[in-house]
Parts: C-alpha cells; structure tokens; sequence
C-alpha cells in the first residue's frame, strides 16, 4: 500500500510531464488548453496577449502595433523602392507600389499608453517616395476603402483583409491601372461590380493568426466569406514550391480552381485564409481562358496577394504571385522578371505599416 | 527498517538521480560524486575518533571547493584578470542546477555527524535518498539530515495526507505559474527599460515591487511544491517562509524568508563563529561573515555580495540598538517601521535582480527621482491594468488569508475551496501549455 503511493507520486508526475510535453507540440491537441487560457484571459479582461505584443482593440479586434522606424530607415527603403522602379523602366515595363491599409488607423483604440508608429512610419515613407518616379496606388486613401468601416476592414483575429476590403482594393487597382494604361482591363464593367459576384458565408469558422493565440473565447472567431462570379469563369490554376517544382494543378472554374473547399467546408480546420489560392504561399500562377487581353501580370506581395490574385486574374490573361517573406519565393526577382517578361508588376511589401525589405535584400 | 521502506527508499533515490539525470546528464555524476563523498566521510568520522577532526575539515574544504570551482573560480579569475596584468585563461562551466542546495545539504550532514547530533548513516542508499530525494531537489527547503532520518526509517503515508500534499503541490504550482511568471512581465519589462536607459520613476517602483512580488511567489511556490510532493511521498518537511512580506523588522523579515538558508548559516557558520556569546566585537564580526556568506551563496556576483552586506548592516544596526524590542515597545513607531522595512526590502530586490552595479545604483536613483529619469512612460497603467487581477492577489495573498479561510469556514464551504484550487490547477496547466520557457528564480543558485 504504501509503496503503492510512492509509485504513484512517479506516475502522476512522468504523467503529467509527458502530458504537458505533448500537448506543447502539437497544436490539435493544445486547442482547448488554448481555448481555456483564452477564456481566462477574457474574464480576467486582459487587453494584451503574446507579452505585449498583440493588443485588443475597443472594437474586438486583435492588433500589433508597430515601433517607430527611424529616418535613415525609411530613407534606405525608400531607395530601394525606386532601385526597383527604375529596373522596371529599363525594360519598359510599368511598375506600381501599392500602399498597406492600416489595421490601427488612431491609438485611442489601443489600452491607454500603447504606442502605435505604423501611421507615421507610412506616411515618412509615401513623403519620401513622393520626390521619385515611383508610382503609387495608395490605397489608404481610395474611396471604396474609405467606404469601409474600420473595423470591417481586417478580421479580427488575423491580421489579414476581410474580403470586402480585398475586394475593394481590387476595385481601386483595376480602376487606378485602367485610367493610367488604358487597357480595356474592364471594359464591360463587370468584374469590379459587386453585384456580379455571389457571397458566401462561413459563420464562426475562422480563427486568425492572432486568434490561435487566444482560442474561441477571448474575442470569438471570425465569420469567414467569399465571393463567388455569377458569371462563367475558365482557370488554370498552378502551385509551386521552392524548387520551382508544379505542386498543384487545377482547371475550371473561379471557386474550383481557386478555392481549396475541403478547407472550407473541414469545420475543425480554422484557418480558413488558407482556401485563397489553395494555400499556396511560394508562387501561383493563373491563366484566364476568357481573358479580354493578353497582358501578363507578375504581383510580388506578402499573403494579402492571394485572394488578391484570384480578382486580378479575372481582368488579365495570366498572372503571377510571388510571395517575399522568410523561406517563401526568395530567388532572384530581377532574374525572374528577365525570364517572365511581365507586362506589369505590382509591389505590396508592406506589412500593418511594416515596410518590410525582402525583396530589395533579393534584388540586391 | 521494514522491507516495503527499504525498497521504497531505493525506488525513490533512483528515481531521484534519473530526475537529476533528465536536466543535467552528465554533472549527475558530480551529484553521484558528492553521494559516495560525503557518505565515506562520514562513516570516516564515526569509525576514526582520531583524525574526525582531519576528516570534518577534509570534507568541507572538498565540498566547499567544488561549489567554488562550478560557482565562483570563472568569476573570481574575471576579477584577477581585471587586477593584474597578466591573465589566467578564463574557466567558464554551466553551474549545475541545484549545487548550492545539495552541497549544503550534504555538508550539515556530515557536520552533524561530527557534532554527534546524529549517528553515521550505514546504508549509502538512505545518504543518497537524502541528498538527491526529487522534490526539493533544486531549489530547496536545504533539508536537514536531522530533520528527516527519522523519516527514512518510518514515515507514514495516507490518503488524508496524500490529499493534502496534492493540495499543498496545487497551491505552489498556481503561485508560480499564475502569479510568478505574471510579475515577470512587469519586473523583466522595467529592468530591461533601465538598462536602456528610458525608466521612468513610477514605473522603477511597479517594476520593483513586481520583482519582490514575483520572487517571494516563484520560490514560496518551489517550496510550497516540494513540501507537498514531500507529504504525498511520506516525507515532512520543515516550512521555508512564513509571510515575510509581514516582517517587523530586517532580523524577523528573515526569520520569515527562505528558513531553510537562514537556519543553515546560523547552526553552521554564524554559531560555530561564536554567535552572541562571546561580546559584541566576536557578535558583529560573526554577522559580518555570515551575512557575506549568504550573500555570496546566491551567486557569483557584486550585487549579491553587496545585498548580504546591506542586510549584515542592517542586522547588526538592529542587534546594537535592540530596534525590533523597542519599535513592539513604542506602537507609535510599529507601522512606521514595517514600512520602511519593506521599502528596505523592495530596494535590496532592485540590488539582487540587477545585472551589475551600476545597473542596480541606476535604478535606485530612478526610483528616488535622483537619476534625471523623471518622465513616466505610459506603461505603469498600462501594466498595472493588465495585472490588476494579480497585483490585487498577490498582495492579498501576502497575509495568511487561506489559513484563516480553512480555520474560520464551516466543512462544507471548505469543499468550494477544494473545487477553486482544483480549477486553479486547470487553470495553471493552461498557462504552462500556452507559456514560453520560464525557470525557477532559485534553480540558478
């Protein structure tokens, strides 16, 4: 009996070792210990999470702000941008620089004395690049974003858009390109026109890269839609990986080449961003059978580009999606460009005002 | 001894040694070591009245050189190199967790069997289960071999008491996990603003009583898991703090903290040093060693040095003019007093958390507005909103309010508590899983 005991204290305690262990490695089984922790937090009214990295808004939302970049930072991208920009006039080729929108667009919705530098740090930026030859779509100050409210601009568990605010920009590029170029991008006008597009919404589903942090229950989960052309669509759509090797392959129409349904329809599976451009985070490639032109588009952008990808794909023959992040696309882009010959490049490298510098540390 | 004990013990000291082994696998064997050591020096003693004198000294130069070569030689070769000219080749070695408690464990071992307090244990199994026994392994209580011998021969175990140190585990675990590792945030937050220079006075005070805070939680609740570990597995051990945070003065503050330590300095340096009984001169020169001693055990480090100078001074300071006797003379001049002790105490936590010196001299200028770093930041409400939960119960928690909800709630309210500690643990759990890596303040002593 007493033996018994002590044996048991060794149980418990390997037990629980091995339990804890466990559960740290894997993230299905973490998820209600998370989910628990959340809810703690929620009840203790807990206004920050990650050690004061992510904050909640006075709006729900979860948000990170941003530390202030100095001069000579802003001033060393900014260069780097028109480097870009005049590689791209070499080859004839029209460059855009399209501007982040801001998930913090003023510190009063932050928890009393949260510095948020993001706002500023964009603004140094687009003064600097206002002297250059860089042509911008600054998004920021587009109507149809502007039409948005705040707090329906990103989800509020992740720090990606919503689909409205994609959809929105997509608009504003289209429109912005088309009253610049002049190529018949839509000429019908339907493919900028919400109404010709079906929305479909998957209540609850959705918890964000940020929301994984905190589970269900600190600010809830995000309902998840999508809009879907009423009108007939034909795509091929293609994945890569690192190596340039073809992962993935689909044809057919907008939602089945584009969407990964298993995604959304797996009701345990929460992340439901990954369905845009079947997750793909290296490069995707879209060619548009009934494309009105044959312009070919190369769009170098972080995760905001996928579903991004999927509305611009509708207005031109083929484009292309490399994403610059850490361990994504990090090949040579001026290579890249040599071999593609794009007819027009989009650059969106910032990140919540984070003017991130990967591509230029690529190109360099 | 009774069989079930017999394979009990053995079960336990293996299990302990392959504990040790999981976090340090190769110095186990200076654990292992230190085992054989101490146990043959003490058999040494008993059996050679003669040389127990050459024996005793032996084994507390052995002891005491190797904490110097694993604690202090990098350090101290650091100093000489700064001194002199020419420089030895520095010596860098990862301390081995819990080596201050164990050697001085192992060394009131053998010193009370010199003392013949106890007689010299025959069976190496019962010194190693003594030396390496699981729970207080690492950061303490410093058992007493005194205090458990009894214990290894008989000790009782029962569900009651089996449900008891489940509870006593519960407490220590939830301390540590929802209280300590909280505290951190402030008090890592307001050192690292200090050493970059941009803390501000309101904040150099969260972050200092952060700090205490979080110290007096993170090892009270070591403590108060070993003792229940203890209890599950048959053993009592003596208690290591009794509300310090309550002290009237600097002398009961550590007759309050970390017992244990305090006890160990006392029967084994400050006593045998002469103590109290042989005039004031022999008294504050006895204090004066002890306190470095103390000071020094905590680390290889000037500001752990000058924390046990600060507190020998005020020690002495109260010992020569009888301060604790007359401040529960005078009522007047007993909340005054508490006070200032705790300022005391807050400020000599600043002096210990520090990386160096002038890091520590920085941040006390700060908080007494004397450092030019007078500009608050925004972040002391930020923070202190974001842990008013913990800061309310962690200062709450400072006075014996569950002892006096045990004693004073009727059986059946009793239940309720027993459900609120067991959601505590869930609770406590979810913090560890969802956590980053966040070690026991003490495990680095």
């Amino acid at each position: 009996m007493k033996n018994f005991f002590t044996i048991a204290v060794f149980c418990i305690i390997i037990y629980m070792i091995g339990f804890v262990h466990n559960i740290k490695g894997e993230d299905y089984l973490k998820r209600d210990w998370i989910n628990l922790y959340g809810f703690v937090q929620n009840v203790l009214d807990k206004e920050q999470i990650e050690n004061f990295t992510l904050y909640k808004t006075s709006y729900d939302k979860i948000v990170s702000p941003r530390e202030e970049v100095t001069d000579s930072e802003i001033e060393k991208k900014a260069n780097n941008i028109e480097l870009i920009q005049e590689y791209c006039v070499n080859k004839d080729t029209p460059m855009y620089y399209i501007t982040s929108i801001l998930p913090i667009y003023d510190e009063k919705v932050l928890p009393a004395g949260v510095k948020d530098y993001s706002k500023i740090n964009q603004e140094k930026l687009h003064k600097k690049l206002e002297n250059t030859a860089v042509s911008i779509i600054d998004l920021q100050q587009k109507k149809s974003i502007l039409n948005i409210k705040q707090e329906n601009l990103f989800y509020r568990t992740d720090h990606h858009w919503t689909i409205e605010t994609c959809f929105a920009a997509f608009q504003e590029i289209i429109w912005h390109l088309e009253q610049d170029l002049n190529w018949g991008l839509d000429s019908q006008g339907k493919f900028t026109d919400l109404d010709s597009y079906k929305k479909i919404i998957y209540e609850k589903s959705f918890l964000g890269s940020y929301g994984v942090k905190v589970g269900e229950y600190y600010i809830g989960t995000d309902d998840f839609e999508i809009y879907i052309p009423k009108y007939k669509t034909d795509f091929i759509f293609e994945k890569y990986d690192a190596n340039h090797e073809m992962t993935m392959q689909k044809k057919g129409d907008f939602f089945k080449t584009m969407m990964n349904e298993e995604i959304l329809q797996d009701q345990g599976y929460y992340n439901k961003y990954n369905s845009f451009s079947n997750g793909g985070y290296i490069e995707n490639r879209v060619i548009n059978n009934n494309a009105d032109n044959d312009k070919k588009v190369l769009l170098i952008s972080h995760s905001y580009g996928r579903p991004l990808l999927q509305y611009l794909s509708l207005c031109f023959k083929e484009v292309r999606n490399l994403d610059p992040q850490e361990g994504r696309y990090n090949d040579d882009y001026f290579k890249y460009i040599d071999e593609y010959e794009p007819d027009l490049i989009l650059i969106m490298n910032e990140f919540e005002g984070e003017i991130t510098n990967e591509i230029v540390i690529q190109l360099n | 001894m009774k069989k079930h004990l017999k394979l009990s013990n053995a079960f336990l000291c293996v299990m302990s040694l392959y504990f040790y082994a999981y976090g340090e696998p190769k110095l186990v064997v200076l654990m292992i070591a230190s085992i054989i050591f101490n146990y043959c020096i003490a058999l040494l003693i008993d059996k050679l009245s003669r040389y127990r004198n050459v024996c005793l000294i032996v084994s507390v130069i052995l002891n005491i050189g190797i904490l110097f070569v694993c604690k202090y030689l990098g350090w101290s070769i650091e100093i000489l190199n700064s001194i002199f000219v020419k420089k030895i080749p520095a010596f860098n070695m990862a301390l081995p967790i819990g080596i201050s408690f164990y050697t001085f464990q192992a060394m009131s071992y053998v010193i009370d069997v010199w003392k013949r307090v106890v007689p010299a244990q025959k069976n190496i199994i019962n010194v190693g289960l003594y030396v390496s026994l699981f729970p207080q392994l690492v950061a303490g209580p410093i058992v007493r071999y005194t205090d458990i011998e009894k214990q290894i021969y008989k000790r009782s175990l029962s569900p009651e008491k089996w449900g008891s140190g489940i509870e006593r585990f519960i407490i220590g675990f939830s301390k540590k996990v929802l209280l300590a590792d909280s505290f951190s945030v402030i008090a890592d937050k307001a050192f690292l603003m200090n050493s970059e220079n941009s803390l501000g006075i309101l904040f150099s005070w969260i972050g200092a009583i952060a700090y205490s805070l979080q110290i007096y939680y993170d090892f009270s609740g070591y403590s108060d898991m070993a003792i229940g570990l203890g209890k599950m597995l048959g053993f009592s051990f003596l208690e290591n703090f009794n509300y310090p945070y309550m002290a009237s003065s600097i002398t009961d503050f550590w007759r309050r903290w970390h017992i244990s330590l305090s006890q160990w300095f006392r029967d084994y340096v400050y006593i045998p040093l002469g103590g109290n009984r042989h005039g004031t001169k022999r008294m504050l020169v006895a204090l004066g060693i002890t306190w470095l001693s103390t000071g020094i055990w905590h680390g290889a480090n000037v500001t752990f040095l000058l924390w046990g100078c600060i507190y020998g001074t005020l020690i002495i300071l109260e010992k020569l003019y009888e301060i604790p006797q007359k401040i529960q003379a005078g009522a007047a001049w007993k909340i005054p007093y508490r006070l200032f002790v705790l300022i005391v105490i807050v400020l000599c936590w600043v002096i210990f958390r520090s990386e160096n010196i002038n890091l520590a001299i920085q941040y006390i200028a700060t908080m007494l507005g004397i450092s030019g770093m007078t500009e608050n930041s925004g972040l002391e409400i930020l923070y202190c909103l974001e842990f008013k939960w913990e800061l309310l119960a962690g200062s709450v928690l400072c006075f014996p309010v569950i002892p006096w909800l045990r004693s004073h709630l009727k059986e059946k309210v009793s239940y309720v508590l027993l459900f609120l500690e067991f959601l505590l643990f869930v609770v406590s759990i979810s913090y560890l899983i969802k956590g980053t890596y966040s070690p026991f303040i003490y495990f680095n002593f």
